[in-house]
């Protein structure tokens, strides 16, 4: 559309952020008590499939090259299989709430900021759908203590980039009321959805998922808080994050809803189209990244992001610790879809790593999501020359 | 803002500038350049090269379009030569100038004097008026995004401190050092304090309102704009030769138009409060006498014109550039009074240091220099405003030799006081 000279001024003020500052305050997670090895959990799948020759077969291939050894699941694997979905979801508003509640009681702890003084509360979930909701469970849920007056927010079925978007939306409103005190939280069922099926993807996605939640407190400008001394996240400052959806892949990962639980599908193509995007994406972060802490959704998604990273000026400058975070993560607890995430960035936070992080996430679209978080600055800089 | 991977790394200063400082002191600097354009790089350039400690800082990404002429005029040569730029701004160049035409056409006159169409109408064609910059070096034609560029780097090779999409806000001054408040545009904020602050943040310079203030007086209603013809139409292109600047100057404003090396023509225009609430494409159609409305390609608008500020130095402020004044964008003129303003300063300051003696010394030789000049622009741009009065005696030169004598002689002054000087 054309438009007149007058309407092609360039703005007086340039475009710039006059918001305030988001700052992770605290970060918390927790997993169900059940622990399961790899080789357990896959053994009991393997009898509840039936499964022999061919598709034994590859089923084992699936499990050792899943980069998983140790998953926690909430519910009790042997009785999964054919439940409807609503069963399933009536399992879901059992369980899902006291592991969020976990989650959100060791962030708040972390960050040395009462429950009562939370004024936004957002919860993240793929796995499970029910009103009234998580968040209304967590507001009346008399362990943790949160204010009636908080205010609600649920981004639901996104799928594993649920955990970015839990960070940029406690980001946004910390910027935007100064005051703000916004208690995030993932919690993903992901074992609620063991299906009968035998198809590969399938498959790939039973070997991979567990489940688990996490929290955050991101507080604005404003905020006062006491983080105890061993907790990292304190000060760290949120950025904008930053979205991509990836042309053509719409068909390359879904999540949808059948009559026996939820059904995953993922095509093989998806650690190439993250290999052929993810370079220009990330060479477009501000600040420059020292760490990059990749949702592992899958061992070939993570040798994606290293493969497209390897030979720029960013790769070249990256801590290779941030991988093996994200590995280790893997191989500990699972995918345990938007949740782990924070897991790997609880791991960053504790072992020291260098900031500026750059935490990014995939999911169905194929969408990329990503954050960046700072070490936060001191108020009168120098000049070094 | 969005940067490539190259310019978040010609941003690693920054990670340095806001590491902390163990001992707690307020951070200060010499110097601290507000805007990169062509003024605020040759000024950061020269300054640093004096020794002094240089920041130079740019809220904009890398490489963006701003509406200009992109012509050079060969005057600056010298100064660029000082800078050791010539022989780069040579090669980047995309063409050459050495020819200055100004044209009326007999229709542009409809929007000076409506009530009497029907005979204006009927009135032929003047014929144009081409005057050769003789004895002079050619001009450049030069692509503005890659011309800013250049001085950037070369500015920073100087040993500038880059900061490259960070905005900077003056504020007060207290026992000789102003303090400027830099934004990173992402949430980041910081304070440090500068001996001097060089505006070069162009027309309607923001450090120049918050310090040295506007002159509204002198304050304009015109506009500015620019744009690209990338496949000009045939009639266009066989009339702007390249080597010449070509100018049609209508009622509501004028246009100025060049050739660059691959055909497209640059053109870039000043049109009135009446013009400029309408759009360029069309103002374009009616100037060139296109029947068709041409597609414009980088089309970039600036403006309110004339901007003065009240002053252009003191109390440790100094404008250089656009932010320091600007008249008429007559093509070729804006980018040396930048470099030449700006070199100025830095001779000033070389001289007489950097408190008030430097900058007393640079408002006299910048007024001396770049004033006059200015003026000359201005009494032009007043003759322009008046295109019925210009056709007139160009249409008597027509009927008779001697006027015409004196009429190619008058515009051969016009133009070398412009574009030479």
């Amino acid at each position: 559309m054309s438009r007149t000279v007058v309407e092609l001024l360039p703005d007086r003020a340039p475009h710039r952020d006059t918001s305030g500052r988001a700052r992770l305050l605290g970060l918390g997670t927790a997993r169900p008590e059940r622990l399961w090895a790899q080789s357990e959990l896959a053994a009991l799948q393997e009898r509840q499939w039936g499964l022999a020759g061919a598709e034994l077969a590859r089923w084992r291939r699936i499990v050792e090259r899943s980069g998983v050894s140790t998953r926690a699941i909430a519910t009790d694997p042997d009785r999964l299989m054919d439940l409807a979905t609503s069963a399933r979801m009536t399992l879901f508003e059992r369980l899902a709430p006291p592991l969020a509640e976990r989650a959100c009681a060791q962030a708040l702890e972390s960050a040395g900021v009462s429950a009562s003084r939370v004024t936004d509360l957002v919860v993240v979930t793929c796995t499970g759908l029910a009103a009234p909701g998580l968040g209304t469970g967590l507001v009346a849920a008399e362990g943790l203590g949160l204010d009636r007056g908080v205010r609600q927010l649920q981004l639901a079925f996104m799928g594993c980039f649920g955990g970015i978007a839990a960070l940029r939306t406690a980001s946004g409103l910390a910027r935007g009321d100064q005051h703000a005190v916004v208690l995030a939280v993932c919690v993903e069922l992901c074992s609620l959805h063991l299906r009968r099926d035998l198809d590969p993807q399938n498959l790939v996605a039973s070997a991979l998922f567990a489940d688990g939640a996490a929290a955050v407190v991101v507080g604005g400008d404003r905020v006062r808080s006491e983080p105890r001394s061993d907790s990292g996240p304190a000060n760290h400052t949120l950025g904008r994050g930053r979205c991509l959806t990836l042309p053509g892949t719409s068909a390359e990962m879904g999540w949808r809803l059948t009559e026996q639980g939820f059904a995953m599908t993922l095509s093989r193509e998806v650690p190439r189209a993250i290999e052929r995007e993810i370079g220009a994406f990330l060479a477009a972060a501000t600040p420059t990244p020292s760490t990059l802490l990749v949702h592992p959704g899958g061992p070939g998604i993570l040798e994606a992001v290293d493969r497209a990273v390897a030979e720029t000026a960013l790769g070249r400058r990256l801590d290779r610790r941030g991988g093996d975070l994200s590995r280790e993560v893997l191989a500990e607890c699972g995918n345990m879809s938007s949740a782990t995430i924070l897991f790997v960035l609880e791991r960053a936070l504790r072992s020291g790593l260098a900031g500026p992080f750059e935490a990014l996430a995939f999911g169905p679209g194929l969408t990329v999501d990503a954050i960046d978080l700072d070490a936060s600055r001191p108020d009168g800089p120098t000049i070094r020359r | 803002m969005k940067f490539t991977d190259e310019a978040a790394s010609a941003n690693e200063p920054l990670g340095d500038l806001w590491t902390s400082d163990p001992s707690g002191g307020a951070s200060s600097v010499d110097v601290v350049v507000v805007g990169g354009g062509p003024a605020g790089s040759i000024a950061a350039l020269g300054l640093a090269r004096l020794g002094l400690q240089v920041l130079i800082c740019e809220h904009a990404p890398p490489m963006r379009s701003k509406c200009c002429g992109q012509c050079l005029n060969p005057r600056v040569a010298g100064l660029l030569e000082r800078f050791g730029l010539l022989e780069e701004i040579d090669a980047l160049s995309i063409g050459r100038t050495d020819r200055f035409e100004w044209r009326f056409e007999w229709r542009f006159e409809r929007h000076a004097a409506k009530k009497d169409r029907s005979a204006l109408e009927s009135a032929p064609a003047l014929r144009p008026r081409t005057v050769a910059l003789d004895g002079s070096r050619p001009g450049w034609v030069v692509r503005r995004e890659a011309f800013d560029d250049r001085l950037w780097q070369a500015a920073v090779a100087a040993g500038a401190v880059p900061l490259r999409g960070v905005a900077a806000q003056v504020g007060s001054r207290h026992g000789g050092f102003r303090e400027v408040r830099l934004d990173d545009g992402r949430g980041q904020r910081h304070r440090i304090e500068a001996r001097l602050v060089v505006g070069a943040d162009g027309l309607g310079s923001g450090v120049a309102r918050s310090t040295l203030g506007a002159d509204r007086t002198r304050a304009g209603r015109k506009f500015g704009f620019s744009a690209a013809l990338r496949s000009p139409p045939e009639a266009i292109s066989r009339t702007v030769g390249s080597g010449c600047i070509h100018m049609r100057s209508v009622g509501g404003g004028y246009l100025g138009l060049v050739r660059e090396r691959d055909g497209t023509i640059h053109l870039a225009g000043l049109v009135g409060p009446e013009v400029a609430t309408r759009r360029p494409e069309k103002f374009v159609a009616e100037v060139l006498g296109l029947s068709e409305t041409p597609i414009l390609d980088r089309l970039t608008a600036c403006g309110p014109l004339p901007w003065h500020p009240r002053r252009i130095a003191g109390l440790g402020v100094a404008l250089v550039g656009d932010a320091a004044g600007y008249v008429e964008p007559f093509t070729g003129e804006g980018m040396a009074w930048a470099i030449e303003g700006a070199a100025l300063l830095v001779s000033s300051i070389e001289r007489r240091g950097l408190g008030d003696a430097g900058l007393a010394e640079y408002v006299e030789r910048h007024r001396r220099a770049i004033a006059t000049r200015q003026r000359t622009c201005r009494r032009l741009a007043a003759l322009l405003d008046r295109p019925a009065l210009v056709a007139s005696a160009w249409r008597f030169a027509d009927r008779l030799p001697l006027a015409d004598a004196a009429a190619h002689s008058l515009g051969r002054r016009v133009a070398s006081g412009l574009v030479r000087a």
